[in-house]
């Protein structure tokens, strides 16, 4: 007995050491590609196509974009291919990937050479319309294209993030407070309100739409009618509908990746219980939802799905701090038992708003730490933990981007504004400024 | 012996794990250990910790209809109280939505008045508290016309995500408590904003606990009120 409890004490003491985790990142190692300047290279629009590439394949922080230098521009932009594409050449200069962007009167042309292996790729022409502003999506699709050839991965460039904005306004007796979802871009640029509805809407989810990603949809919730609801519109209508037809709060829905289940949190029984409610993209709302989770005197929040949609992560709070858990996110028959749902993590404690990787190796969450809410990520394969982020300012709603290297956050003090955090790099890209408060961004999957 | 060998492990132990581990998590932890000790003491002694609040099953179970596919569990169906039926705001509902509810006038706001909570607490716990739920439930019952929506809000100690979720604890306990007293539940909707809208934008336990309330707004069938 004594030397169980010896032994107890001792791995709650070694378990606790776990607590301290040096920051790091990734190791990686990057190679050398020469982005070639767009021939003739004279107008302001050219330059800025260029410019958006490059910063493009910048942001990944897999690869170095090597300076302009005359002799690689000589061979780049060489009429014959034999000596533009000489692999000996580019090899004495240390360049892995050329790309060569030309503009033909209103196509944007892309070709990619790998020096290794003497392979040439040439992307299938765009249209532009030599309006920055309308051609800068388009620019990061070929963007995300080339990232594919090169670093063996899609790009995010062309990934939207959707968030809420509040705004006080002190004039309106009636309810001064409004919040309306809006979208920007991944680097921030492009911030465009996409709901009207002249009223309270927060915790935007995507559902993409992969015939037509202009024109994906999205679930919200909104205060329009007094208890908040789930309500579903489109990126080109700016007020939606409701989804679920379940009396009571509805909040913080998650939609599963292959578009078949969106999970809540409701109070229709009285008590914050976790929902599934079965979806689908062209039907809707299918059948009834399920009481998949419950507990007395606890509230569930924040369900976030494994990609393969088999389980959930979710907040729960009962047993005393909020802490995350998983469960089997299935079985809508009838007379199920409250399934056990297993404790992520002891090691980090009041531990909210998971995000489950897409690659379904990591969940990203916020957790106090020394005070402060900071993003940490949970390795499942490991079952290791990780701060990511530090300094003073909680964090909170960490959301993955689809690379599952990047995600955004918002911090809740001393401002609420929207950040772009890498694995591969420590310093987070602020996204939004300003007043108002931008908070549960998600990340476009 | 045995005793004085155990106290000076746990002794030992805990310096261990005090110089491994920050002194907030160390605190967290016992918070923790504390409450589940709690919750099992409560267990034991009664059925249900929630006991306190509810006296038979019978008195306060109502059926949510048909609206979703329930778990089995005794415990989740037996300390559960639906939301009301009518879901305000619809096209062509009995009742309007929350934009033709206000907040109660000055002959009212004696009764309709905000209740303040402790810190991690959903249930009034002081004496004016508890009298004004009281008055509030003679109220309505007097006035089944009259429509409330009870507002739950926190301070901004917990993450916006949980405190959304949270505030649904404040007012559906308030609106258990009506329902207890024998208002009509269909009379009475919840909302949570969370930390989303402070009555005071402090940063100390003076505002906190301006912040951690629950609000009214009312609306009259009969435009009386």
């Amino acid at each position: 007995m004594r030397s169980s409890l010896f032994c107890l004490l001792i791995s709650s003491a070694l378990f606790s050491q776990e607590v301290v985790v040096p920051l790091q990142t990734d190791e990686l190692t990057t190679v050398n590609i020469y982005l070639a300047t767009i021939r003739p290279g004279e107008t302001t629009y050219e330059q800025e196509v260029y410019e958006t590439i490059k910063t493009d394949l910048s942001f990944s922080g897999k690869g170095t974009i090597l300076d302009i230098n005359e002799t690689m521009q000589f061979y780049a932009h060489h009429p014959d291919p034999k000596v533009a594409f000489q692999t000996a050449n580019w090899r004495s200069l240390q360049t892995k990937f050329v790309i060569i962007p030309t503009l033909e009167k209103s196509e944007l042309h892309v070709k990619v050479f790998d020096t290794n292996t003497a392979t040439l790729k040439t992307l299938s022409p765009i249209l532009l319309t030599h309006n920055i502003s309308k051609d800068l999506h388009k620019i990061h699709r070929i963007s995300d294209l080339i990232s594919k050839i090169v670093f063996n991965s899609e790009g995010i460039a062309s990934k939207r993030i959707l968030y809420s904005f509040q705004k006080k306004i002190e004039n309106n007796e009636n309810d001064p407070w409004q919040s309306e979802i809006w979208e920007m871009d991944y680097d921030g640029k492009n911030q465009k309100q996409i709901t009207q509805e002249e009223s309270y809407c927060i915790t935007p989810t995507f559902i993409p739409n992969p015939n037509h990603p202009e024109n994906y949809s999205f679930l919200y919730v909104t205060y329009k009618q007094g208890p908040p609801r789930i309500y579903i519109s489109s990126r080109n209508r700016l007020k939606g509908v409701p989804l679920i037809p379940l009396r009571g709060n509805q909040l913080l829905p998650a939609l599963s990746l292959k578009q078949d289940k969106v999970a809540f949190i409701s109070d229709a029984s009285g008590r914050a219980d976790l929902f599934i409610q079965p979806y689908h993209p062209e039907k809707g709302a299918i059948g009834k939802p399920f009481q998949l989770y419950s507990f007395p005197s606890s509230v569930q929040a924040s369900p976030s799905f494994h990609p393969d949609g088999s389980k959930l992560a979710f907040v729960s709070d009962k047993n005393g701090t909020p802490k995350i858990y998983i469960i089997d996110a299935h079985d809508s028959f009838q007379n199920r038992k409250t399934p056990e749902p297993k404790l992520l993590s002891k090691a980090t404690h009041d531990s909210t708003s998971p995000s489950w990787s897409p690659d379904g190796k990591k969940i990203a969450f916020s957790s106090k730490t020394n005070g402060i809410r900071q993003i940490w990520i949970y390795d499942i394969e490991k079952g290791e933990e990780k701060q990511l982020t530090t300094g003073p300012g909680d964090k909170e709603n960490p959301s993955w981007a689809k690379d599952s290297i990047h995600m955004v956050y918002n911090t809740t003090s001393p401002t609420h504004d929207i950040f772009l955090l890498s694995l591969n790099n420590p310093h987070p890209k602020r996204l939004t400024e300003g007043s108002g408060i931008k908070h549960y961004p998600v990340f476009e999957p | 012996m045995k005793h004085y060998k155990l106290a000076s492990l746990i002794v030992i132990s805990l310096i261990t794990t005090g110089c491994t581990t920050t002194l907030a998590n160390l605190w967290e932890s016992a918070k923790t250990s504390m409450r589940q000790a709690s919750y099992a003491s409560k267990t034991l002694i009664s059925k249900d910790p929630n006991s306190r609040l509810i006296s038979t099953a019978d008195e306060f179970f109502t059926t949510v209809e048909d609206e979703f596919i329930p778990l089995s569990d005794q415990d989740v169906q037996s300390y559960t109280i639906s939301q009301a039926k009518e879901v305000p705001g619809l096209p062509g509902g009995a009742i309007p939505g929350i934009n033709s509810f206000h907040s109660p006038s000055k002959a009212l706001s004696s009764i309709f008045t905000k209740i303040y909570f402790n810190t991690d607490q959903h249930v009034p716990k002081d004496k004016e508290a508890v009298a004004a739920i009281h008055k509030m439930a003679a109220f309505l019952k007097k006035h089944p016309s009259l429509y409330v929506f009870i507002e739950g809000h926190c301070d901004e100690r917990a993450s916006e995500a949980y405190n959304l979720s949270l505030g649904t604890k404040r007012s559906n306990c308030i609106r258990k408590i009506l329902v207890k007293e024998g208002v009509n539940p269909e009379q009475i909707f919840t909302v949570s904003y969370g930390r989303e809208r402070p009555e005071v934008t402090g940063h100390n336990e003076k505002s906190w606990a301006r912040n951690r309330r629950v609000a009214f707004k009312i609306y009259d069938k009969e435009g009386k009120l």
